[in-house]
């Protein structure tokens, strides 16, 4: 059975390192044409900082040199167990820098690389302590047998510790990198000199370290240059074959297998008990400041002290990790000098020798030095340093933040390998705990959810940072199953709140009833936020408090106010109305405020509570005096951006011209007489995407009458420059002409698009326009014919004349009038005679004296008392009217008249002369019985119908 | 014969015989599994690389509507339209920048993290191609300037968090993106083409 338990076991090892193996081949080839750019980033550098600092490479990079193309990769020197190995591995390092040095992450390095590279040139590009593994890189792969010959290699370094570029590779180190100065300075080891020089603005990287934020930003050209020149220096080889890899693939050994296992297991252990000791070095931050400040000195007696110490993986101890126990630290140096002893690389390579050597020296000779299994065998104790970061957490990390202490890794590392739903619980309470300091408002509200301690999200690890919580705001969305709709204060109650946006601009509304008898000694208090949405955490210094301007809060009368505020670009303006008092204005103004941006937020909270505690309200019910609404006190509102400008101006919106006889209000004349004066309105629908709308309305009330109507614009499509070419992403126009009955009125345009409907001018605002009544209506009355009494209109009496037989009739459209006149044969006769009036427009519908022109018959036989009976006919034509008088069949009178401006809007009317068209109706009557004229009725003074002189469709 | 099978040396040749049918029919078993599981990481890989933003994306004849707040609720928010980008996203690229040529470029950036976010995690070569791609699109941010623009990174970086403050805009996204990373191998750029649209 032993036997068989040894064969089992043995079995399956070898299945495992078999299948381990699958689908790793693949195919590629290594071109003697092109360039490879490999970046290789220092320790503390995520995976997402590695491929940024690629980016950033590239960005500036040209795209070829020559005719070659210039590929920029990189290669990713990874953090374990939270970083402890690699600042193992950075000591081992740099003790072991004048020769070539190998470990997992180089092996690792390799294997990537070999993957990755297909070009025979290559530049290894470091950066920090990636220059370590550039310099081993090279001395691994260098004129070795599987290797990259070295006329095919370059390094060039950035922000270098070490002492040497291999292969007499270039470097570019800033004089102001105080990462790299305080290994210099420390006199302990040998670092390259700086020979660059940078001079940082505030807000960089105050350590000068950073690849992408200091080195690309200051340094840009000198590192194309330095590249470009490296490229230069390449050249192809005839040892690397194009069919094979540039870089033979590696071949693990156990060992190298099992370590990688060992990190599988140990790095989200690792990961996660450094995050807890990161949140207690934020929770101790006053603290370390203090100790920090004298950390430097203590360094740098350190530094003198270690002088005489030739060991150098002190100083890189301290460079990688300046925040440390000094008396621990000297004292782990010492034993390090003892324990790691150089190992003299092999010198002779079978097929893929450079692996096996790196493999074997990572596990076998050195590993018994470094391996970061064995803590305890090498001197300094990493624990001991993450414990004294813990009791005094360096300000130093300002200096050397990017290298010693990336915040951004450590976040990622606190979270890295959990699941995201389920790394959202405790880690981070732990932290809101420690930073919001609001733990003592859960147990003051007594509330078991929401608050700051809860969160479940990550909070920035910012100190002090606490989250807005809008709970209890008005609604039902409290969580809570009731509907606040009322806050209420001592002599007070807040209700109707309203948010809504004009122009991007926040408007808040709310009504504010007052009564007697009751003071509010904490009242209404508004928080403007200045780095954006509060909820997702703010500090003290990002809010202002500030109470409502003139709040009637206090006023102990029974009154309710309309409270308005609108935000602009400089402010806000407040108006407060009293509604029990005829819409009095209570108080008015604009307070400015300095940066509105979209950053800006604003909340309210009771003037008690500062919003420092959150959740925040004490449910009531229906509170003192409410208007029959329920809710509760101390609430918190639903904080607001006070600037929205996105993404509004993107959809369809309305608008007019800025200039001419529309500009502003789109509508031509502002006031107008009834049913007479034509209102153009005009208004610009504009869709940045060139949609036309389904329809553009005008929307009209009679304020007089609250008649309402609606009517729909036509779009003009010509004669309006851009607005009439067809694009409606520069504005197309659409008009209305129409005449108005008597009244004040208010006016709105609205587009309606996709079921969405945009009205100009916005929400409560209306434009207006004045319609009077006319000062004359024409009315035909009395006209011939049977009026509403009966009475039959029959002849129309003047003194000395009798008219009759009126007829009207169209003919090809035009009117003809044909009538006679029959004069007395004895009298005085009149001055009064039959007056003809010619109107610019239907004279029923109103007009005024300048709209109608007078005339009379020419040769009037009226007053020729000859006792004949004269004939009148009047042909309308285009251009005006024929006039023929006969007595019998003798032509007495003939006239051709030309009318300006006749149209289909001109009218004629008859009247008599003493009434000029100015008393409606006139008219009187005079029965047969009285009839001067027998056996005719009618009357004197008649007013005949109007009719227009050109009517198509016109049937008498 | 039945001393035969009682000899050692026979059973010890038994077990070998036995022990490598098993191991051949283990390494049989796995290598299917492989293949199927490869052909669909292939395939999902070919989709991830084909997968480019429309004309139509940029000249918003796509345009989805206004999501407001709601479009905060998820890691993924709300792409109404389904072009891959989100449509707050999407909709503030398009009234921030008319020029087609910009809007393109922070398009294609905006669909790559949004490819981010809704990719659900398979194995690291699909992470992998999400994060190529994502880099793609980095590159071709102000592509359209020569190399040696005095400021090609400043610009290109100003366009990228336009679009990342915009993508990332609350803190679970942000922490599944800094997630993502977690997930990916080192990768090389294997597209010569920066960018999806050519205008």
């Amino acid at each position: 059975m032993r036997t068989f338990n040894k064969i089992l076991i043995t079995v399956l090892f070898f299945i495992f390192l078999f299948l381990a193996g699958f689908g790793e081949a693949f195919a590629q080839y290594c071109s003697p044409d092109d360039f490879t750019v490999v970046t290789i980033n220092g320790i503390f550098t995520t995976e997402k900082e590695a491929v940024a600092n690629m980016e950033g490479l590239r960005k500036i990079l040209p795209f070829n040199r020559n005719t070659e193309e210039i590929k920029v990769d990189y290669l990713h020197n990874p953090t374990h167990l939270g970083g402890v190995t690699d600042l193992f591995a950075a000591a081992y390092q740099k003790y072991f820098d004048e020769r070539e040095v190998r470990d997992f992450d180089l092996v690792e390095i390799l294997k990537e690389a070999s993957k990755k590279i297909t070009t025979q040139k290559v530049l290894l590009v470091g950066h920090s302590q990636g220059n370590f593994y550039a310099n081993s890189f090279y001395d691994t792969v260098a004129n070795r047998s599987g290797g990259i010959p070295a006329e095919s290699i370059r390094l060039f370094g950035i922000a270098t510790p070490t002492s040497r570029v291999a292969g007499d590779g270039k470097y570019l180190t800033s004089d102001t990198d105080k990462v790299i100065n305080l290994i210099r300075t420390g006199k302990i080891v040998s670092v390259l000199p700086a020979n660059a020089k940078v001079t940082l603005d505030p807000g960089d990287d105050s350590n000068g370290h950073n690849f992408r934020n200091v080195y690309l930003k200051y340094l840009k050209g000198d590192i194309i240059r330095g590249v470009y020149n490296s490229l230069g220096e390449l050249s192809n080889n005839s040892v690397q074959l194009k069919e094979n890899y540039c870089i033979a693939p590696p071949d693990p050994t156990l060992g190298h297998r099992i370590l990688e296992g060992f990190f599988f297991l140990a790095d989200p252990y690792a990961l996660a008990g450094k995050a807890i000791i990161k949140t207690a070095v934020k929770g101790a931050d006053y603290l370390s400041q203090k100790i920090a400040e004298g950390a430097l000195s203590i360094f740098s007696k350190l530094a003198s002290t270690a002088e005489k110490i030739p060991n150098e993986s002190v100083a890189v101890i301290a460079y990688d990790n300046l925040v440390t126990d000094q008396t621990d630290k000297q004292k782990s140096a010492e034993p390090t000098q003892q324990t790691i002893s150089p190992s003299t690389p092999p010198q002779t390579f079978q097929i893929a020798p450079i692996w096996n050597q790196a493999a074997n020296l990572s596990t076998s000779s050195t590993s018994e030095n470094i391996d970061p299994s064995k803590p305890d065998s090498v001197v300094l104790n990493p624990s001991r340093n993450r414990s004294s970061r813990n009791v005094s957490p360096s300000p130093v990390s300002e200096v050397v933040d990017p290298v010693v202490i990336p915040p951004d890794e450590e976040d990622n590392h606190s979270e890295e390998e959990e699941d995201d739903n389920d790394s959202e619980g405790n880690g981070n309470e732990e932290e809101s705990n420690e930073e919001g300091g609001n733990n003592g408002n859960e147990e003051e509200n007594g509330n078991e959810e929401g608050g700051n301690g809860g969160g479940e999200e990550s909070d920035p690890p910012i100190p002090g940072q606490i989250k807005y919580i809008d709970k209890y705001k008005f609604g039902t969305g409290n969580g809570d199953g009731r509907d606040w709709q009322v806050w209420a204060f001592n002599g007070s109650n807040i209700y109707d709140w309203s948010d809504t946006y004009i122009n991007g601009y926040l408007n808040e509304k709310f009504k504010l009833q007052t009564y007697r008898g009751f003071w509010c000694s904490q009242c209404l208090e508004r928080g403007i936020f200045k780095n954006g949405d509060p909820r997702l955490g703010f500090l003290r210094t990002d809010l202002t408090i500030s109470s409502l301007e003139y709040s009637p809060q206090n006023n102990m009368i029974d009154a309710t106010y309309l409270v308005d505020i609108l935000w602009d670009a400089l402010g806000y303006t407040y108006t407060i109305t009293n509604l029990s008092d005829d819409n009095t204005v209570h108080a008015t103004g604009h307070t400015d405020i300095a940066g509105v941006d979209e950053n800006m937020w604003v909340g309210w909270d009771g003037s008690f509570n500062s919003f420092k505690f959150f959740p925040s309200g004490d449910w009531i019910g229906i509170p003192y005096a409410s208007p029959g609404l329920e809710g509760g006190g101390s609430m918190m509102m639903e904080p607001f951006a006070v600037y929205i400008g996105l993404p509004l101006p993107l959809l369809p919106h309305l608008s007019t011209t800025t200039s001419g006889p529309y500009e502003n209000d789109g509508l031509n004349i502002l006031e107008g007489n009834e049913n007479q004066t034509i209102f153009s309105f005009r208004v610009i629908y504009t869709c940045p995407l060139n949609r036309e709308p389904e329809q553009v309305m005008l929307h009209t009330e009679n304020l007089n009458s609250s008649l309402l109507s609606d009517f729909s614009m036509e779009r003009i499509t010509s004669g309006e420059g851009i607005f009439s070419d067809g694009d409606f992403s520069n504005g197309e126009m659409y008009g209305y002409d129409g005449t108005f009955e008597a009244g004040e009125y208010d006016y709105y345009f609205t587009s309606t698009d996709d079921d969405e409907t945009f009205r100009f001018p916005t929400t409560d605002t209306k434009f207006k326009f004045t319609v009077t009544s006319p000062t004359y209506t024409y009315i035909p009355k009395y006209s011939f014919g049977v009026d509403e009494l009966g009475r039959y209109w029959q002849i129309w009496a003047f003194d000395g004349s009798y008219v009759y037989d009126w007829k009207n009739s169209y003919r090809n459209g035009f009117l003809r009038q044909d009538f006679k006149i029959k004069t007395a044969e004895s009298g005085t006769g009149s001055e009064n005679f039959l007056e003809r009036g010619i109107f610019n427009r239907d004279p029923q519908k109103g007009f005024e004296s300048s709209d109608v022109t007078l005339s009379l018959l020419k040769n009037n036989p009226q007053n020729n008392m000859d006792g004949e009976i004269y004939s009148v006919s009047i042909t309308w034509k285009a251009t005006g009217y024929t006039y023929y008088l006969r007595r019998g069949e003798q032509l007495v009178g003939y006239e051709e008249v030309v009318v300006e401006s006749l149209d289909e809007n001109t009218w004629v009317g008859w009247n008599s002369s003493e009434n000029h068209f100015q008393t409606f109706p006139s008219g009187e009557w005079f029965s047969i019985e009285d009839s001067p004229f027998p056996p005719y009725s009618g009357g004197f003074n008649m007013i005949l119908k109007p009719l227009p002189v050109y009517e198509s469709t016109y049937s008498p | 014969m039945k001393n035969l099978f009682n000899h050692k040396s026979l059973k010890v040749m038994l077990w070998v015989l036995g022990l490598t049918v098993i191991l051949f029919g283990s390494g049989l078993v796995s290598r299917i599994a492989f293949l199927f599981h490869q052909e669909d990481v292939e395939a999902k890989l070919k989709e991830i690389h084909e997968a480019k933003i429309s004309l139509a994306d940029i000249t918003g004849e796509n345009m989805p509507s206004f999501t407001g707040s709601k479009s905060k609720d998820t890691v993924e928010g709300i792409d109404e339209n389904n072009n891959g980008i989100r449509d707050d996203v999407e909709l503030s690229i398009l009234n921030a920048y008319p020029d087609l040529v910009t809007r393109a470029q922070l398009m294609q950036y905006a669909f790559a993290l949004q490819t981010m976010a809704n990719t659900k995690y398979v194995n690291e070569d699909i992470a992998t191609a999400v994060i190529q791609e994502k880099s793609r699109a980095y590159e071709c941010l102000a592509s359209h300037l020569p190399k040696d623009t005095e400021n090609i990174l400043e610009i290109s970086d100003e366009l990228a968090q336009f679009v990342e403050k915009l993508q990332l805009n609350t803190p679970a996204r942000i922490k599944a993106d800094d997630n993502f990373y977690k997930k990916i191998g080192s990768f090389n750029q294997t597209q010569k083409e920066f960018c999806d649209l050519k205008i």
